[in-house]
């Protein structure tokens, strides 16, 4: 389902890829991990188009990094779920509101916009906080927030650009453990971090390593 | 698209960017004054030459002691010079009569007979009344037999056409001025909004928006900014009419001010330079910052 091939990536002169091959397929759950700064939100935005390869290419379902139209970018990220590092929740509407901005970018229907919101909130556990603001939440309520708002319109592939960044252990668990079960029900999964610790835990999964501008697989010895 | 959600995103927008909102519709109403002004200035400006303009007329004195026939002659070889509109005749007496009636009778009475002479006088069609059109009637006059003298308003034509154009010039210029100070203090303004909700827009484009969806509510908040402006900027027009005609209804210097049946077009402008100003400034961010 996705597919990196040849792909050289720099900012001005500094180089973050240099010929990174990799594939991912349909349904994995995978680990991303690698130094901070080493380039995992870059490859996450060559993945949701964000950004685009100086050489080689990136393939995400049927969209080609090197053909597709500027025009369809906004259909392809509409597929792909994005729980973002600082989450970018938006502070000047409620939680309710937040989850919704998917779907009525999608142009739903606002019964069909209400059953989904409040299926993904009671999923999440979020069903008392729909009329609050993002700001009155705490970190993980935040985070799940996010995690709702990615794939309230049922999204084949989640991304999640450190999840657990400011998160205490239990909630870090608890988070990945949400993720999997996402996962589980078919969405393809790809969790960036830099917390080994978290990795170590769930080292059943599919870890890709970032190192030396390329992408490995690795394993964890636990 | 949703409607009643656009509509809510954009008065979200006026909500959270109150202060640089606030900016926006000062700005369009300020340019909808000073665009208000600039017409009132320059309509009057032309009403005055064209004022100016239409008093201007040639006399021509004709020899003394010419019979009816001749004076009707000569007068319809003058009707054919082009250019000509109307043309009177006065008569000796009535000269008299007009002199006695501006300078009274003592200057009149030194004389045996009536001195003054017979003449026409010529009105010209608009476009006829430049120093130069005149100057080549005033020849081909002189050319025509019994016909003594050409007089016309020469110095005020001169200074009238000298001025003219000096003023076509400063409202040029003021007009230049205006428009580009409406268009980049708008957008600027504008841009000032868009730039507080950096965050917004780009979590939208992140999420899968379309430009076109992330545009709409900004085009609405645009013309809400400009109608808004525009209301202001009428009712202060529409105060200092009230309170020129009030204070200075007994002034010779008569201004026409824009009347209120125009102040829906200010309006509009306002809706207009909202809505351009809206859509240059989400364009230009939307290039700038985001892929």
């Amino acid at each position: 389902m996705i597919e990196f091939k040849n792909v050289k990536f720099s900012y001005d002169n500094k180089v973050i890829f240099d010929n990174l091959n990799l594939e991912i397929m349909k349904e994995d759950f995978c680990f991303l991990v690698g130094e901070s700064g080493i380039g995992k939100s870059t490859f996450l935005k060559l993945l949701y188009f964000d950004l685009l390869p100086k050489s080689g290419y990136v393939k995400f379902s049927i969209y080609d990094s090197t053909t597709i139209d500027k025009k369809e970018i906004p259909e392809l990220r509409r597929k792909i779920g994005i729980v973002f590092q600082d989450f970018k929740l938006l502070n000047d509407r409620n939680v309710f509101e937040n989850i919704a901005v998917p779907l009525y970018i999608t142009l739903n229907k606002n019964e069909s916009i209400k059953k989904k919101v409040y299926d993904i909130a009671s999923k999440l556990g979020l069903i008392n906080y729909l009329k609050e603001m993002p700001y009155d939440l705490s970190g993980g309520e935040q985070q799940r927030v996010a995690i709702a708002r990615a794939i309230v319109n049922d999204p084949v592939l989640l991304i999640a650009d450190e999840p657990t960044g400011n998160l205490d252990p239990f909630i870090s668990n608890e988070i990945i453990k949400l993720l999997i079960d996402i996962n589980v029900q078919g969405t393809t999964v790809l969790v960036a971090t830099h917390n080994f610790e978290i990795v170590k835990r769930f080292s059943d999964k599919r870890i890709l390593q970032i190192k030396d501008h390329k992408a490995f697989d690795v394993r964890v010895k636990v | 698209m949703k409607l009643r959600y656009l509509l809510k995103e954009s008065l979200r927008g006026f909500n959270s960017a109150k202060l640089s909102t606030a900016a926006s519709v000062i700005t369009i109403t300020l340019s909808l004054i000073l665009i208000a002004l600039y017409y009132t200035l320059s309509f009057n400006s032309n009403k005055l030459i064209k004022s100016i303009k239409d008093k201007v007329e040639i006399e021509v004195f004709i020899n003394d002691n010419l019979n009816p026939d001749e004076i009707n002659n000569l007068k319809e070889k003058i009707k054919t010079i082009g250019g000509v509109k109307q043309i009177t005749l006065i008569s000796k007496e009535e000269a008299f009569k007009i002199f006695e009636k501006e300078y009274g009778r003592e200057m009149l009475d030194l004389y045996e007979s009536n001195p003054l002479p017979a003449s026409f006088k010529i009105n010209l069609y608009d476009e006829y009344k430049s120093l130069e059109r005149i100057n080549k009637i005033k020849t081909q006059l002189s050319s025509i037999q019994n016909v003594n003298e050409i007089v016309f308003p020469e110095k005020n034509l001169e200074l009238i056409e000298k001025n003219t154009s000096g003023i076509l010039f400063i409202n040029l210029v003021i007009l230049i001025i205006i428009t580009l100070t409406s268009v980049f203090l708008v957008s600027n303004t504008i841009r000032l909004v868009i730039a507080s909700r950096k965050k917004i827009i780009e979590t939208f484009k992140l999420l899968g928006a379309r430009n076109s969806y992330i545009m709409t509510p900004f085009i609405i908040e645009g013309f809400l900014q400009g109608l808004t402006g525009g209301i202001f900027a009428s009712a202060i027009i529409y105060f200092l009419l009230v309170v020129y005609s009030t204070r200075f209804s007994q002034n010779e210097i008569k201004l026409d001010f824009l009347g209120f049946e125009y102040m829906g077009y200010l309006t509009l402008i306002g809706i207009i330079l909202g809505i351009l100003g809206s859509v240059f400034s989400v364009k230009r961010f939307l290039k700038a910052h985001i892929n």
